[in-house]
């Protein structure tokens, strides 16, 4: 009997308490919790619990933030001031944001780059994933969780689009949870977002 | 001086009043249908009455934020800057075409890159506005950008450092 853990939302499929062994669902077959492709599963192996523990050195000095990097800590800034109340500020912030995107170099590529990004991307959150956990630091582990889950729907979605083009978004909505970032393609979004658990109020459809 | 204030969120506020009944200075009870700051001495009797949980309690001064380990904070940045890579391909696609289902599904792209940067700067030492490390990564782009320099100043006078 065998175990398999969606990589996306974290649903455990166990052939001991399920009528169908996993191996035997259809190819159509979706999580139930998330509506991921049964592709997004794996096996869940009992030893692997040994995580790796060691902090990635990094010899590259801490330069001065680029235009891009500003652009998305003054956006988040604005976000915390939003929570505050601080309506203000958070516009001044905003402004700040903008001002700094404005400046932001538009590069030319194609899905298969942003595929190798996505791969790059996950190895990185893995590194980043062991200093944290070396370091005892659970806000980066919490962030790294977050963006781990939504790094491999990144890759399901890139996959799926490759394989059936257009007709894989087509006559259908795309929606994106605004805390996390877990991207939902179907009519109606799940009640409770997948990756971090925020209430479907927080998934907005993309116009 | 007050620790907290008492703040109203009108997007789940039922109009219930049952705050007006009991805020002991009136703070609670006014025209623009948020509370009076300048009255509220932050006793939280309006958030303990509230039905709908509407009104929280806001410190005066934050704590400070939990620090963060250089090594960790590098390797945050990393991961930001290979979502940031994905913005402006992304981006260009997203100029590039006329079919409406592509241009969402890269906006959707687009969208989900940035919340995570966002959140991966929050733990990287950018969670609250009045943190010293917010503080003087203003003072920094008060000299380096000169068209922005009135917006920063004045983030810098109403944002009190809270460490």
């Amino acid at each position: 009997m065998k175990k398999y853990r969606c990589v996306i939302c974290g649903y455990i499929y166990d052939d001991a308490v399920e009528k169908v062994k996993f191996e035997d669902l259809p190819d159509d077959w979706t999580c139930p919790l998330c509506g991921s492709p049964k592709s997004a599963f794996e096996e869940v192996k009992e030893e692997q619990t040994n995580e790796k523990e060691e902090v990635v050195e990094d010899d590259e000095d801490l330069r001065t933030l680029t235009n891009e990097e500003l652009t998305y800590i003054c956006s988040n800034l604005a976000k915390a001031c939003e929570k505050e109340y601080k309506e203000e500020e958070q516009n001044l912030f905003l402004e700040l944001s903008k001002h700094f995107e404005e400046k932001m170099k538009i590069v030319e590529g194609t899905l298969e780059n942003i595929k190798e990004l996505n791969e790059q991307e996950n190895k990185e959150i893995k590194d980043a994933f062991s200093t944290a956990t070396k370091l005892e630091d659970r806000g980066a582990k919490r962030v790294l969780t977050w963006a781990e889950k939504t790094s491999n729907m990144t890759k399901l979605i890139l996959d799926n689009y490759k394989e059936k083009g257009l007709d894989y978004i087509k006559n259908t909505k795309i929606w994106v949870c605004d805390i996390c970032g877990f991207i939902y393609i179907g009519d109606t979004p799940p009640k409770v977002c997948p990756v971090c658990k925020v209430p479907s109020l927080k998934i907005l459809e993309v116009k | 001086m007050a620790k907290f204030h008492a703040y109203r969120n009108l997007k789940i506020c039922t109009k219930d009043c049952l705050c007006l009944f009991v805020c002991p200075t009136g703070a609670a009870d006014n025209e623009t249908g948020q509370i009076d700051f300048t009255k509220c001495i932050g006793c939280g009797a309006c958030a303990n009455a509230c039905p709908s949980r509407a009104i929280t309690l806001i410190p005066n001064k934050m704590p400070s934020q939990q620090p963060h380990d250089e090594k960790v904070v590098k390797a945050l940045f990393k991961v930001a800057n290979t979502k940031i890579e994905q913005i402006k391909i992304l981006k260009g696609l997203l100029q590039n075409t006329k079919e409406e289902q592509e241009q969402k599904l890269y906006k959707a792209l687009i969208h989900a890159n940035k919340v995570g940067i966002e959140d991966l700067m929050r733990e990287a030492g950018y969670m609250l506005p009045e943190s010293k490390n917010t503080h003087e990564l203003l003072e920094e782009l008060k000299e380096k950008t000169p068209s922005k320099k009135e917006e920063i100043i004045k983030l810098l006078e109403k944002l009190e450092v809270n460490e």
